[in-house]
């Protein structure tokens, strides 16, 4: 269970000068200055491709279930988590002027998605 | 990871194409081929009668395209599998072929184990998409969605008797023709048409029809069109 739960229609986006590099199933992402690396697995970096400003969090579940055998609320949690993970170091942002989170929440189930 | 046995069928448009991967797949214990055929009606009879785990199908058929075929394998014979053999330098192709239903896809720069992989991959219940293309692919989905929710928006703020006027332009029908269906004047019917072509944000008859059927706009509002194929020539 994530405990980012961010709120629905935020639009995440990458910081600019971002580089992304495929080598096999993985991708490493760096910074403009190229001080900061990071390694992750394919997924994760389609997730980071689609942080463009536009792209709102519910719509990249939509695409991950259409694509992927997976449900919903699993898609969810790993798309937070990740975006959670790229922003606390520092290669995504959310418009400063949105609040990002939800109030916290006991649970989730599947029917509330 | 290859201990399961999975039998697979092969469709492309050269048959040399399948003799090489009959023969190489053939080398692989996992792996059981149950025959090819070139073209995509052949392939969906096949997939009829021989019943394989997984379906292979490349993009290029003389009679079609792979995408065709995995439609029709998917909608007529769910539980098989289908991989799509795509070019990776084109997203359009596997945002297609997904769009079909394809429970994976494999460019044809991939090697054989590769394709052996993605054969357990899918047969497993899990999908296979190359990791390079998945950031596309994505993108692709979202982007049709958001032009699949404006059609759709679009096509709600029609009324009644324009929606029956859309019915006739989609069938192929003329103004003369439409007119004398719905009991309208010509005058009439060609300001509906106009008015159509605003609200859904098109510029021409062509336009509008392509969305209608990209979107399948009629199924989606209960519109029948059974017989108008018919009347008009154009509709399906």
């Amino acid at each position: 269970m994530s405990n980012q739960s961010f709120k629905p229609g935020l639009r995440p986006f990458q910081r600019p000068g971002i580089r992304i590099e495929h080598r096999g199933a993985q991708a490493l992402i760096s910074d403009a200055e190229r001080t900061k690396v990071l390694s992750l697995n394919e997924s994760a970096a389609a997730v980071l491709e689609l942080c463009d400003g536009r792209t709102t969090i519910d719509e990249m579940v939509m695409a991950i279930c259409q694509v992927a055998s997976v449900r919903p609320d699993q898609a969810r949690e790993d798309v937070e988590l990740t975006i959670a993970k790229l922003e606390g170091a520092g290669f995504v942002a959310f418009d400063p002027g949105v609040g990002r989170k939800r109030s916290p929440r006991p649970s989730v189930s599947g029917s509330d998605l | 990871m290859e201990a399961v046995d999975v039998t697979v069928l092969l469709g492309a448009g050269m048959p040399a194409e399948l003799e090489v991967l009959e023969y190489a797949l053939g080398r692989r214990r996992s792996v059981s081929t149950l025959g090819w055929d070139p073209t995509v009606s052949g392939t969906v009879d096949k997939v009829a009668t021989r019943k394989p785990d997984v379906a292979l199908v490349c993009a290029d058929f003389p009679d079609g395209d792979g995408i065709t075929a995995c439609s029709e394998i998917k909608r007529h014979f769910p539980p098989t599998r289908v991989i799509v053999i795509g070019p990776s330098r084109d997203d359009s192709v596997l945002i297609s072929a997904v769009k079909a239903g394809a429970d994976g896809f494999v460019t044809t720069n991939d090697s054989i184990d590769d394709l052996v992989d993605a054969v357990h991959e899918v047969s497993r219940g899990a999908s296979h998409i190359p990791p390079m293309m998945l950031g596309g692919l994505l993108r692709g989905l979202i982007e049709f969605r958001r032009e699949d929710d404006g059609a759709f928006e679009r096509f709600a703020s029609l009324g009644k008797r324009e929606r029956e006027v859309l019915v006739g332009i989609c069938a192929g029908l003329g103004d003369q023709a439409i007119a004398a269906r719905l009991h309208l004047s010509p005058h009439t019917t060609r300001t509906h048409a106009q008015n159509i072509l605003g609200k859904l944000g098109v510029h021409s008859r062509v336009e509008a029809t392509r969305m209608v059927f990209e979107h399948d706009l009629f199924a989606r509002f209960g519109i029948d069109v059974d017989g108008l194929a018919e009347e008009g020539g154009g509709a399906k």
